[in-house]
């Protein structure tokens, strides 16, 4: 198990999983610290898979290889000033996904077997979209455990 | 004279001290360098000149590390090395080796050829300031998975710069390290590698061919002092009752 932990943002890496914590691409400014929050919005990438190096924020590019055993999590940061909205009004890292919450549907580009959800929060004052999605929504409920379970070891300062 | 004779003696021993510091000091700008995979020789890097002799080996140890990191745009970044199915090629590189120049344009061919079709390249950097971001980051192929991260040099023990550490993910075990002049040497030595390594795991998992089985059987019957004129060993099966299993279905 591995930590990343950057731009106020840390997340446990388990064996077998990739992340990446980065800054929004249309944000982007020179890192003198990487550790210190503020620098910009965040978006953080994680995957039971090995994640493709061009992904757009929601990771639609790692959707595109992800196998039917693939979990993907995209943790995307708004601007602060949205804590306030009805969309961001729920409280704390939603870790406590349901297998029927996936739908097929809720893929941005949908890709055949797969199912994807998308979850408005804000935490420590930041505002966040958590875009989970699955390979197989016929297998939901074990890939479901498996999301879970890396939400976990999310943390948001 | 005799204070002649001491202060030259004085004198002898404090060259000879000056002397020792100038030679421990060029050693020790060696060995960073030479950390840094930068060579004084004229083709430089940890290989030395195109057609020398190269190396692979397998690691006392054999176990392999996930990555942790910065990628070349400054995300911190884990990579999945361990746990995975496929093989992972590790090419440690600096953008200041030359002998290192090769590879970084044999991975830029948008056709590389990998030693086997499951490898995924990563090519990994030491942290700044012994590699420069911005000079690695330009050399790294659109495409090509990279990272800096010094805890990686260490993991898999680099002696320097080109050095290369396939990776079996599924395992979580070391296929083979080691350096060479150019990519075609290294690929070749890493196939051959893979092919010695994939026999020892087949072998391992008992996935060898009737005739290695017949003889680990008759190995293992000889040391319990079973021969092949043993009565057991050509003994008819049993019809009547015994150890002949019944058919239950018989019995309704």
């Amino acid at each position: 198990m591995h930590r990343l932990s950057a731009y106020g943002i840390g997340l446990d890496v388990p064996t077998g999983w990739e992340a990446e914590l980065s800054l929004q691409q249309n944000l982007k400014k020179t890192v003198a610290d990487p550790a210190a929050p503020g620098d910009g919005l965040v978006v953080l990438h994680a995957a039971n898979f090995w994640l493709p190096n061009e992904r757009d924020d929601y990771g639609s590019e790692a959707l595109e290889i992800m196998a039917p055993t693939g979990v993907f999590i995209a943790l995307v940061e708004f601007d602060p000033g949205a804590v306030g909205s009805l969309l961001f009004e729920h409280h704390g890292i939603p870790a406590d996904l349901q297998p029927d919450d996936f739908d097929p549907n809720a893929l941005r580009r949908p890709m055949r077997g797969q199912a994807g959800l998308q979850r408005f929060f804000h935490a420590a004052g930041r505002a966040f979209c958590l875009h989970a999605a699955i390979g197989s929504y016929k297998h939901r409920h074990p890939l479901t455990q498996e999301a879970n379970s890396i939400l976990l070891g999310l943390t948001i300062e | 004279m005799a204070l002649a004779l001491v202060l030259l003696s004085c004198a002898v021993a404090v060259l000879a001290l000056l002397v020792f510091g100038l030679l421990r000091s060029h050693a020790e700008i060696i060995r960073a360098l030479h950390r840094a995979g930068i060579s004084l020789e004229e083709s430089g890097g940890h290989a030395g000149r195109p057609g020398a002799p190269v190396e692979l080996h397998s690691p006392p140890d054999g176990a392999a590390h996930d990555i942790v990191g910065v990628s070349p745009g400054g995300s911190p970044t884990k990579i999945s090395v361990t746990g995975v199915r496929g093989l992972t090629l590790l090419a440690f590189l600096s953008s200041g080796c030359r002998t290192c120049e090769t590879f970084w344009t044999a991975f830029a061919e948008p056709d590389l050829d990998l030693p086997d079709p499951r490898t995924r390249l990563v090519i990994v950097g030491q942290d700044a300031p012994v590699e420069s971001e911005t000079a690695f980051a330009e050399l790294v192929p659109p495409g090509v998975k990279a990272v800096l991260s010094s805890a990686a040099w260490q993991d898999y023990d680099v002696p320097g710069s080109p050095y290369f550490a396939l990776v079996d993910g599924t395992n979580n075990r070391l296929v083979g390290s080691g350096t060479a002049a150019n990519w075609d040497q290294m690929r070749n030595m890493l196939r051959t590698a893979l092919g010695d390594y994939l026999l020892e795991t087949e072998a391992e998992r008992g996935m060898t061919s009737g005739r290695d089985r017949e003889r680990r059987a008759d190995q293992a019957l000889a040391a319990a002092g079973i021969g092949r004129d043993h009565p057991s060993v050509n003994q008819e099966p049993s019809t009547s009752d015994g150890d002949t299993p019944r058919n239950p279905s018989a019995e309704q």
